[in-house]
């Protein structure tokens, strides 16, 4: 991979109309594929990305952010992506930042790299989450997934197309982020953890979301 | 013997019902036979209750009853379990429909580069 490689920035987007708009502003002034996929937003998201020279793929049902990455994942692979960036819609990841994603991919050989609101930047994490939940979900990822990172739900990723083709994501919901490492870890993928910053504008997955996510891997792990 | 008539009338009609439904083609033949079975079992149960006091000793349980509430609950929890499994499959296909629409309603914007 070289400096020319084709990166695309994938966000997913639900009811983000208050939003969407700033991040796709700073996104468009420095990266040039970017796709929106609005999981069937019932607010005026895509109104707000429709005034910006990106791509948008629509959900004409709800199925949840797995779901809507996956879709972008296609279509970025069916346009010739060499470099796969996953940014939420919501405001809290910073765009500089995208780059000490994936420069470890196109200097350094890497597979998957992930931003980690652990390591040495500081991000403001609610109390509850950072010592419940997280602790709560590191335990899950390290007794059922065999996972040992230091931020296994970290939304924001960076993957070569490699990786991307085989890693399909298959939980439609919130429990894509265990998944995929799940998987990275299982194809022995070259998988690096870079500082982040996270902005928290709200609490994001509560108690209730933890613990539906916990059912979602459970089950697939049961069925499977 | 009241709620045994209304139990067989009741089982009687479900079994008219799962007749009709073989015949239309929703049920398949394995499938009405496994329905037959368990209805004309609940019809027999309630006729002949003291026979299950003598399956449920074989088996190591005191009362017929506790026998009928044990095998009710498994029996539940895979019923349960197969709805689960059938929802996850019917969500997994709304799902790749939705993404094969999605992807060929799209078409290449010019603004992507080569």
């Amino acid at each position: 991979m070289n400096n020319n490689s084709k990166i695309f920035i994938i966000v997913p987007a639900y009811n983000e109309e208050k939003n969407i708009g700033p991040v796709l502003s700073e996104l468009t002034q420095n990266y040039k594929n970017i796709i929106v996929v609005d999981d069937a937003s019932k607010d005026k998201t895509t109104d707000i990305v429709k005034k910006f020279p990106i791509t948008l793929l629509e959900h004409k049902i709800n199925r949840g952010q797995g779901a809507a990455l996956e879709t972008g994942n296609q279509y970025a692979l069916k346009n010739g992506a060499d470099l796969i960036v996953h940014f939420d819609a919501d405001g809290q990841f910073l765009v500089n930042e995208i780059e000490d994603l994936i420069k470890p991919i196109i200097h350094e050989d890497y597979e998957i790299v992930l931003g980690s609101r652990f390591l040495e930047k500081k991000s403001k994490i609610p109390w509850i989450k950072k010592n419940l939940l997280f602790p709560l979900g590191h335990l899950v990822n390290k007794i059922f997934f065999k996972i040992k990172l230091t931020d296994p739900q970290s939304g924001f990723r960076a993957m070569s197309r490699d990786a991307v083709q085989k890693i399909k994501i298959e939980q439609d919901q919130m429990a894509h982020c265990s998944e995929i490492l799940h998987k990275a870890f299982k194809y022995k993928l070259k998988i690096k953890e870079v500082p982040m910053t996270v902005i928290y504008h709200r609490f994001g997955n509560n108690f209730g979301g933890g613990l539906k996510i916990l059912k979602d891997l459970i089950f697939r792990k049961i069925i499977k | 013997m009241l709620i045994q008539i209304i139990v067989s009338i009741f089982l009687i009609l479900i079994i008219l019902k799962t007749l009709g439904r073989r015949k239309t083609k929703d049920l398949s033949s394995k499938e009405t036979i496994a329905w037959l079975v368990v209805w004309i079992g609940t019809g027999v149960i309630f006729w002949f209750p003291q026979q299950t006091d003598k399956i449920s000793k074989i088996l190591g349980v005191s009362k017929g009853a506790d026998l009928i509430t044990y095998l009710a609950i498994i029996i539940l929890a895979y019923l349960i379990f197969r709805i689960f499994i059938h929802l996850d499959r019917i969500e997994k296909n709304i799902t790749k429909l939705t993404r094969e629409d999605t992807l060929e309603d799209t078409k290449k914007p010019k603004n992507l580069t080569s």
